[in-house]
């Protein structure tokens, strides 16, 4: 995410720069041709060296903005440390799934839950239109995540815009992407695949995740009657009575 | 009572760089069986191969599986060879064909 921001100002500077530049030409050209200034139009139609010039100079500039930005690229899809924590992010027409199983001892097992965006009418003072659910997705600040995602049906995405991060989910295939969260909050995103009617309005399938600290996970796989653990889980939301299976 | 448990998930490979972890998890399935021939059913080796493609694998996929596993069906002839019972006289000798 720092590499996104990074590469917003790097390529802000170029952006400032042509722009203050074809400004002050623009400027200069209509206060020197203003027509009490200079009344008789030149006849000049044709100039090969500036032509020469608006054309190498303007495809020189891509290409040191296409620098840093392939290398941030590649870098992205690049998986350079091991994740500590693999979430799996299952799409559906108009929900998601998320499984959570690095701890399973067998196939059957498994920490799975439906999330649902809150239809408009049940929302609380507070919440946000199509974006809150049900069920948050709840991951440790500061660990690096793989998830991975697919989808049951038809093709989703999963974008969390402020992670960076937007993947499409495709059936039959699992797509990974590894972020790490810096910051401790609520995050919000969509879906931005067209998957269906309810792609964007009644239930869009959000992804909200609540980043807590790697304790959390301690606390909630310590057992549920944890008086602490079902409190947390209450507050986060995450693995609450509705739709939890385990 | 252990204060915090160990963040623990399949690591990285090599193998498969790349966005489109479908491999992976595929292989992760099929290395665990292919463990249990070698090493027995009992092993505890086998174990963190089990991890792996639980981690990496959805629950639905790994149903899946194993119900093809149990059939016979299953497209990997090394890990259909571990569910045993169920595959066909024609399909066990696929398999020693294929794994001597």
């Amino acid at each position: 995410m720092q590499g996104i921001i990074d590469l917003h100002h790097d390529i802000f500077f170029f952006l400032i720069l042509i722009l203050v530049f074809v400004l002050w030409i623009l400027v200069r050209a209509l206060w020197h041709f203003h027509c009490k200034k200079n009344p008789i139009p030149q006849r000049i139609v044709h100039g090969t060296t500036i032509e020469i010039i608006r054309t190498i100079f303007p495809s020189i500039i891509p290409m040191f903005i296409a620098i840093p930005s392939f290398a941030l690229l590649y870098s992205m899809d690049e998986v350079v440390v091991d994740p500590d924590i693999t979430i799996k992010a299952i799409g559906h027409q108009w929900y998601r799934t998320y499984e959570y199983s690095d701890y399973n001892n067998s196939d059957e097992q498994s920490l799975t839950f439906d999330s649902y965006t809150i239809p408009e009418d049940d929302l609380e003072l507070g919440q946000s239109r199509l974006l809150e659910v049900d069920n948050r997705v709840v991951v440790p600040a500061k660990t690096f995540l793989r998830i991975i995602l697919t989808s049951s049906d038809v093709p989703h995405s999963w974008a969390v815009p402020s992670s960076g991060v937007k993947c499409d989910a495709v059936p039959g295939r699992l797509n990974q992407i590894s972020i790490s969260v810096q910051r401790e909050g609520v995050y919000y995103g969509q879906c931005s695949e067209i998957c269906g009617t309810n792609h964007a309005f009644t239930r869009a399938p959000a992804n909200i995740g609540r980043l807590l600290s790697p304790l959390w996970l301690s606390r909630t796989t310590r057992g549920a009657s944890h008086p602490r653990s079902k409190l947390l889980q209450r507050a986060a939301g995450a693995v609450g009575s509705r739709g939890a299976r385990q | 009572m252990a204060d915090e448990i160990e963040l623990k998930t399949a690591p990285a490979d090599f193998r498969f760089p790349t966005t489109n972890q479908t491999r992976h998890c595929f292989t992760r399935c099929i290395e665990f069986h292919m463990c249990l021939i070698a090493k027995g059913e009992e092993s505890n080796e086998c174990k963190r191969f089990a991890k792996y493609y639980r981690s990496l694998c959805p629950g639905e996929w790994v149903e899946k599986w194993n119900e093809q596993r149990e059939n016979g069906t299953f497209p990997a002839a090394a890990a259909s060879q571990a569910g045993g019972a169920g595959s066909s006289p024609q399909q066990q000798q696929k398999q020693k064909n294929c794994f001597g």
